[in-house]
């Protein structure tokens, strides 16, 4: 970090706000994409909550189920759907580019590296849902 | 090699958790949030989960996604709270706590895994 | 179109004011002013002692950044109409001290850009015999990054450079990629060593503002995300190949 000179004539140093995020649409859509992580965080521990409950029985199985389907868990879960589709997004958007070898003078089009994103994601979504179905 | 030796470790993990959470978890949270408990599909039931749930690939499935996913999670809260809260003094305590949390996250899907 | 708009820019004399404050100016609306020209105007013919920077006039030395209505922007390119009607607000640059009016200073931003080593790195005990030869492929991968032109809009756009002043910085790491991925230079794991230590890469958590704001679209988002990737490969190599050289 730079010293700046002590005879030099007294300079306005400015602080930057404790409400930094608000000052700007792309800071605030910033900080809501960072807090997807915890939907990640919140939805694992819910996949971990049914797995144990598969060991324990059936009778806790019943259980999980039962408080899977409270309005205001479903409405939570609505809530860390749409926070998980903005993740997956906005990473397919933005970190697939740094894998595409510089060999344009020019930036890609943003299609062409979130694209290969988008399709594995589908592929990984029919997967999935077809053994969870299938199941 | 430097002061923030560490950091491309749980950098590559943070990385490779936003692909697989980001790829793997909507359509859980699809299915067993959403459209199981409001009865959009049938629900398969216990013994057809459970059945799924004890293929070796579904038990690495879950350790695999747990794993990446929590210390996804935890690398990405522990730079947004610093730059939220302005707590910069903070970052390794709270790097300290949640890479536990995701330590100790990881640890339950393994002996989850290994129970059935 | 009215005759006229009012210009609210920034004022702050180090000898007699305790803070910045807001100036109101009234100039021509002209069809085809620039920002820059208003301020032109003010200095010529209502207030002398308006201090800001500015060369060139067509966006390519880098000096005349600011921050107008919110916005970093080159006030050379800027046009004026397009905040009709008004008022305008001229800001100096921000997460720099104000040295005078609009006028930052930009000591910390050179010294980042020195401790990045921008210039080839060779190992090269003599001087080669004749110019070291590129092709255009090689050329293409890291042209976009020699784009920038040192204006430091992508600075003040950046928070975590707001937050933390050790952050090495947007350009200075878009120019450190630069010269690792010329296929001339040799000096890439220098220039790790060096940010490695520094908090200088780690602290970006990709908020992608400086690209945006980017007048010359170097896009040093992806740099520093690329540069992230060169040094996690290279951290992992020197961890599980510690034989290895370089």
């Amino acid at each position: 970090m730079a010293s700046y000179p002590q005879d030099q004539p007294r300079e306005y140093h400015r602080d930057l706000s404790n409400w930094w995020w608000l000052g700007r649409f792309n800071y605030l859509k910033f900080i809501l994409r960072e807090f997807s992580s915890v939907f990640v965080a919140y939805f694992l521990i819910v996949t971990l909550a049914q797995v144990c409950a598969l060991t324990r029985g059936p009778a806790a199985y019943a259980a999980f189920r039962a408080h899977m389907q409270h309005p205001l868990v479903i409405l939570l879960n609505i809530v860390a759907l749409a926070f998980l589709v903005l993740h997956t997004i906005t990473w397919s958007k933005l970190v697939p580019k740094a894998f595409f070898p510089r060999s344009h003078g020019h930036p890609l089009p943003e299609m062409t590296t979130a694209l290969p994103s988008y399709i594995i994601w589908a592929v990984a979504t029919i997967v999935v849902a077809a053994i969870i179905l299938g199941a | 090699m430097a002061r923030r030796a560490n950091e491309p470790a749980v950098w590559f993990l943070f990385g490779t958790g936003g692909f697989v959470a980001g790829y793997l978890l909507p359509v859980h949270i699809l299915f067993y949030g959403i459209l199981f408990p409001l009865g959009i599909f049938k629900d398969p039931g216990y013994q057809a989960t459970l059945t799924v749930f004890e293929h070796p690939l579904a038990r690495l499935y879950l350790v695999v996604l747990c794993f990446f996913g929590f210390f996804h999670a935890a690398h990405r809260l522990r730079l947004t709270l610093v730059d939220f809260l302005r707590v910069k003094h903070l970052e390794n305590v709270l790097g300290l706590i949640l890479y536990s949390g995701a330590a100790i996250g990881t640890l339950f899907a393994i002996y989850l895994a290994s129970v059935v | 179109m009215a005759d006229t708009i009012v210009i609210e820019v920034a004022r702050y004399s180090p000898e007699t004011d305790a803070e910045p404050y807001f100036q109101k100016y009234e100039v021509p609306l002209r069809g085809d002013w620039m920002v820059l020209d208003a301020l032109n105007y003010i200095k010529d013919h209502l207030d002398g002692s308006l201090t800001y920077r500015w060369s060139c006039r067509m966006g390519i030395c880098g000096s005349c950044g600011m921050v107008v209505n919110g916005y970093e922007r080159l006030t050379c390119e800027t046009l004026l109409a397009q905040f009709a009607p008004g008022p305008v607000r001229v800001e100096p640059l921000r997460h720099f001290p104000i040295a005078r009016d609009l006028v930052i200073d930009m000591t910390d931003f050179l010294e980042k850009l020195t401790r990045v080593k921008p210039w080839i790195v060779r190992k090269d005990k003599t001087p080669p015999a004749r110019e070291y030869l590129q092709s255009p492929e090689q050329l293409a991968t890291f042209k976009q990054y020699s784009n920038c032109i040192n204006c430091m809009l992508c600075y003040s756009a950046c928070p975590v450079y707001g937050i933390d002043p050790h952050f090495t910085g947007p350009a200075a790491l878009a120019l450190a990629e630069r010269y690792n991925l010329d296929s001339r230079d040799q000096g890439t794991s220098e220039r790790l060593d060096i940010l490695s230590q520094h908090d200088g890469i780690w602290d970006c958590t990709v908020i992608g503002e400086c690209s945006e704001v980017c007048p010359k679209e170097v896009d040093p988002s992806l740099a520093i995300q690329e540069f992230k990737l060169t040094a996690t490969k290279e951290w992992y190599k020197s961890f599980l190949m510690p034989w290895g050289g370089k």
